[in-house]
């Protein structure tokens, strides 16, 4: 169904990757909106391209009777509200988000929930908002801690300029398939009938992309239109501006692709899009979309991105990222006698922002009690044991397991009230392992 | 496992087993790229051939690594192709590989379409095939097959069948008659959208080899 589960480990890696896009989002001054999981059709559906209105998954919400969709992309969500508070600030507005999209998807990997996080700039003209854009883009990618990286940049103005006047839909559709495909013989196939300096320009389309210079040089030998020769000019110039906004490497691998179509029904300007080597789609989606905001009531410039969050992962996994380091968790298992010591422990190392909890079984078996720690997730546990000892265990993949008596002054002041003695002894047992 | 990631592997190529490889390695022979080692021992699945590293595949599976980046590019019919939907960029069309798909019925017992039968058609291609009965307005009970096709009709199973076929004569054998062609068929060049830009120098490299091969066969023979 294309929907899952997250247990722990997978959910931690998720969840490290949306903090680290949404913090950085965050650190760039943009400010975080949670929108709903479905809305009013007509509503959402207004904001969406030909594409993603076949991809919403609807339902009759039933005690309203209305018709009623899952959001297949949020970027028409932050447009909405963008819209309606646009009017009151009179400037910039910067937005981010995390959260999912469900998607019905043609082909065989069918209906899908994905998680998303994505920044939107919204009152921003041409060129700085896309060079910010780009460059938070950019900077999002860096976060993902991924080897090999690409950034991939491109303006809707060639395309649409190639498939303006056109109004036989079947060949429309005809071009456009064969456009998402880079299928020359197709495009050739179905411009058959159009002139000649029309079908030129759409044999071009599928090569235009390679290394910038090269791509912008053949775009620029194409006998174009002006305002079409000054997008392709915008796009340079802001590639140039990118240089020192981008890290150094992801910059020099700069693509661009001058006749990329897919998925961007409803960009207006320049497009941009980031790949990671192991993830096998775009793990970043992004573009200006001028016209989004006036379909809410309000016309306004704007751009901006969303990252795949599973493909992040997807990509992370692929190039050995290590899994987020796990904070030590401790387990308190008391004899029955001491529960209530065990509950004042766990408080205290709650204060200290050490994570833990009281073991709800009993502790007669200790090999069994590892065990279940480990399996659980707890990379620590602290028998209080009947007459007054206790031994601290560090149960750890890579430490083995060792046992260490609690000094009996240590427990005493931690059961006064003092934690400092009780988490200086977990990191001590933590070294003293990883040591060996 | 080998190595997915990294910028030192080779570029992954998915090719069918059977006729298509060998036309494929000859194809790619021209093009400048070695992939006989592939051609060798039939039960080795992944072959290093220098620059390229060649994975023998089912042809149905083909488009399925090159969708989720296990292959770079791949070799597969456009019937595979037409039948999974996939968003894979299908730059060439390699020319081999060449057949058709088309329905078919016993010769000895056509259908009556005026009768408004309920039909029912047999085929490996389901997706496809109920496309076509679509288009043509027909309703009719779709089933899908591995193989053997052409038995469908012979033991009643079937009305009609969908099924590719090169030059009709194994239809014949069986006493089933061509009855519509639904599309031309030929091996694509398929490649991932993420191979394409992360390695962008390499497949536009393969991709214009490929093309530059292909054409001087095109080409009238001096």
């Amino acid at each position: 169904m294309g929907v899952r589960d997250f247990l722990p480990d997978a959910a931690a890696r998720r969840r490290d990757i949306a903090e680290r896009l949404l913090s950085l989002f965050e650190q760039w001054g943009f400010e975080r909106i949670m929108t709903p999981m479905f809305e009013c059709a007509d509503v959402l559906e207004r904001g969406l391209g030909k594409d993603a209105r076949a991809a919403a998954l609807r339902f009759v919400e039933p005690t309203s009777g209305e018709v009623v969709a899952m959001r297949p992309d949020i970027t028409p969500q932050v447009a909405r509200i963008a819209a309606t508070r646009l009017g009151d600030v009179g400037g910039p507005l910067r937005l981010c988000y995390e959260g999912a999209v469900m998607r019905l998807e043609e082909g065989p990997r069918g209906q899908r929930e994905i998680l998303q996080a994505g920044a939107e700039l919204v009152g921003a003209p041409p060129p700085a908002g896309d060079v910010e854009a780009i460059a938070l883009a950019a900077a999002a990618l860096a976060s993902t801690r991924i080897g090999e990286l690409r950034l991939d940049l491109g303006h809707m103005a060639l395309v649409r300029h190639a498939l303006a006047g056109l109004e036989d839909g079947e060949m429309l559709g005809a071009l456009e398939t064969a456009l998402v495909k880079k299928d020359r013989a197709g495009i050739a196939r179905a411009s058959a009938g159009l002139p000649p300096e029309k079908r030129e320009l759409l044999d071009l389309l599928p090569g235009l992309y390679g290394p910038p210079a090269d791509v912008l040089a053949r775009a620029r030998a194409i006998p174009l239109p002006e305002e079409v020769s000054a997008s392709i000019d915008g796009l340079s110039s802001v590639i140039d501006q990118l240089r020192d906004l981008v890290d150094e490497e992801l910059y020099a691998g700069i693509t661009v692709d001058l006749g990329e179509v897919r998925g961007f029904d409803y960009y207006t300007g320049i497009r941009f899009s980031g790949y990671a080597a192991g993830a096998g789609e775009a793990v970043l989606q992004g573009g200006r979309y001028d016209q989004l905001l006036s379909r809410y009531g309000q016309g306004a410039r704007a751009t901006g991105f969303a990252v795949d969050i599973e493909a992040v992962a997807r990509a992370q996994r692929a190039c050995d990222t290590s899994r987020p380091a796990r904070r030590d968790r401790v387990l308190v298992a008391p004899s029955e006698d001491r529960t209530a010591e065990a509950a004042r422990m766990a408080s205290l190392l709650r204060g200290e922002s050490i994570p833990s909890a009281v073991h709800l079984g009993d502790q007669d078996d200790d090999a069994a009690l590892l065990r279940y720690a480990r399996q659980v997730g707890f990379s620590r546990v602290l028998m209080l044991d009947a007459g007054g000892g206790a031994r601290a265990y560090c149960v750890d993949k890579d430490a083995g397991q060792q046992a260490r008596p609690v000094k009996a002054e240590t427990l005493a002041a931690a059961t006064a009230g003092a934690a400092a003695g009780l988490s200086g002894l977990f990191s001590a047992l933590a070294l003293e392992a990883r040591g060996r | 496992m080998m190595r997915r990631a990294g910028p030192h592997r080779p570029l992954i190529v998915g090719i069918p087993k059977g006729r298509i490889l060998k036309d494929a390695a000859e194809l790619f022979a021209r093009a400048g790229y070695d992939i006989e080692p592939a051609l060798g021992d039939s039960r080795k699945l992944v072959h290093e051939c220098g620059d390229v590293r060649v994975l023998i595949l089912r042809s149905q599976d083909v488009p399925t690594y090159v969708d989720y980046g296990a292959a770079d590019v791949g070799i597969a019919g456009s019937d595979v192709l037409e039948e999974q939907r996939r968003d894979l960029y299908e730059p060439l069309d390699l020319g081999i590989g060449v057949c058709r798909m088309v329905v078919a019925e016993p010769a000895d017992e056509p259908v009556d379409e005026g009768a408004h039968m309920h039909l029912r058609v047999a085929s490996k291609y389901p997706n496809i095939t109920r496309e076509y009965l679509q288009r043509r307005g027909i309703t009719a009970d779709v089933i899908k097959l591995a193989g053997a096709i052409e038995l469908g009709p012979l033991t009643g199973l079937c009305d009609r069948i969908v099924d590719i076929t090169e030059t009709g004569e194994t239809l014949r054998q069986n006493g089933l008659a061509e009855v519509d062609t639904i599309m031309d068929i030929s091996s694509r060049l398929v490649v991932n959208p993420a191979s394409l830009k992360l390695r962008q120098r390499e497949v536009s490299e393969l991709i214009e080899l490929l093309g530059g091969a292909l054409a001087t066969e095109d080409s009238p023979q001096a």
